[in-house]
């Protein structure tokens, strides 16, 4: 397994749109792995393929659902919300792309989602709390789309600023 | 999606009266799973939401995942403590707010605490040993309390110089 370098915004890779994963390979369980070793050094709760600059369906997490039940290391391939919660839920949100900047997003409180996991079979649940937030903010990246979208143009702009001297500093280290 | 980080010292945000919570929500619950991912991620046995900027009455535990490799998260929203033995016990600290700093403190080794839990319903409990020294550690950090503060002054003086930064 291999930490994979994360893109930082603004980074084009981040804005497009995703190809769905046709067949669960030897190379997208690879990844997939790789993407998983990288959200827990991060560390984060969620981390799509795009983020690492592969232009896949594919996200990762790791949900705590219930009180005394184990961390579930999760990979899911071509995630598609199925259903959203008529109740809405803000949360403070921040991006392993977009480093120490955080904002309030609102969502649907609760979301049904499928997928196809690693033996390619198709899966249906829903989720709640961090879970769902977490699962809609990972498949917004497989559409090209940031938290930061969800903010007003001055918020966005400021921390694009900071990002972009973020890169320098770094390109510059 | 990132994890908020933990604060340090000389953030005021540590030193802050948590407000009681009122709205058992979705927000609330998400508050909870993250409190607990940053807890696991750290590593750490216990973490109050002021320690990631949230001035709100609630912490999660897990005394036993380190030793056991069991998760068994709980999360203690409003939490008091309604008695306290008189018998005391020392115990080596830490903190995650504290990082490289461990120091012994003196608590009653037996509290029982009430608390709520993430949909409002209203529990009590009684802790002994390692559990007791957590759930105090933690209740503190609600009243902007911070483990080094039961030092004497030159105590807590060298046990500050011992702070590193996160890595």
């Amino acid at each position: 397994m291999t930490i994979r370098p994360i893109l930082i915004h603004p980074d084009p890779r981040l804005k497009k749109v995703a190809e769905t994963v046709p067949e669960i390979t030897a190379e997208m369980r690879a990844l997939a792995e790789d993407m998983l070793e990288t959200m827990y050094d991060a560390p984060g709760v969620g981390l799509a393929a795009p983020q690492v600059g592969v232009l896949k369906r594919l996200i990762v997490m790791d949900c705590v659902k219930e009180e005394g039940e184990a961390a579930r290391p999760m990979a899911l391939f071509n995630p598609e919300v199925t259903w959203t919660s008529e109740e809405q839920s803000t949360y403070e949100e921040g991006c392993l792309s977009i480093p120490e900047q955080y904002a309030e997003v609102t969502r649907p409180a609760e979301v049904r989602v499928r997928w196809h996991d690693l033996d390619g079979k198709l899966q249906e649940e829903e989720f709640d709390g961090l879970w769902a937030t977490c699962v809609q903010h990972e498949i917004d990246h497989l559409n090209g789309k940031l938290f930061i979208d969800y903010l007003k143009p001055m918020k966005r702009q400021m921390i694009t600023r900071k990002m972009q001297k973020l890169k320098r500093e770094r390109a510059r280290a | 999606m990132s994890l908020r980080p933990i604060l340090t010292p000389p953030d005021a945000r540590l030193r802050q009266v948590a407000a009681p919570v009122m709205a058992f929500d979705a927000a609330l619950r998400a508050l909870a799973d993250e409190m607990t991912a940053i807890m696991y991620a750290a590593p750490g046995r216990g973490l109050a939401a002021p320690q990631i900027g949230e001035l709100r009455r609630l912490f999660v535990m897990d005394t036993g995942w380190k030793d056991t490799g069991h998760r068994a998260p709980r999360v203690i929203v409003n939490p008091e403590i309604v008695s306290a033995g008189d018998a005391t016990q020392v115990m080596d600290e830490g903190c995650l707010s504290l990082p490289g700093v461990i120091v012994p403190v003196q608590r009653p080794s037996e509290v029982t605490l009430r608390w709520q839990d993430l949909d409002g319903a209203r529990h009590a409990e009684t802790f002994t040993g390692f559990a007791a020294t957590c759930v105090q550690h933690e209740r503190d950090h609600l009243d902007g309390i911070l483990c080094t503060d039961y030092l004497p002054e030159d105590a807590r003086a060298a046990a500050l110089a011992q702070l590193r930064p996160r890595p």
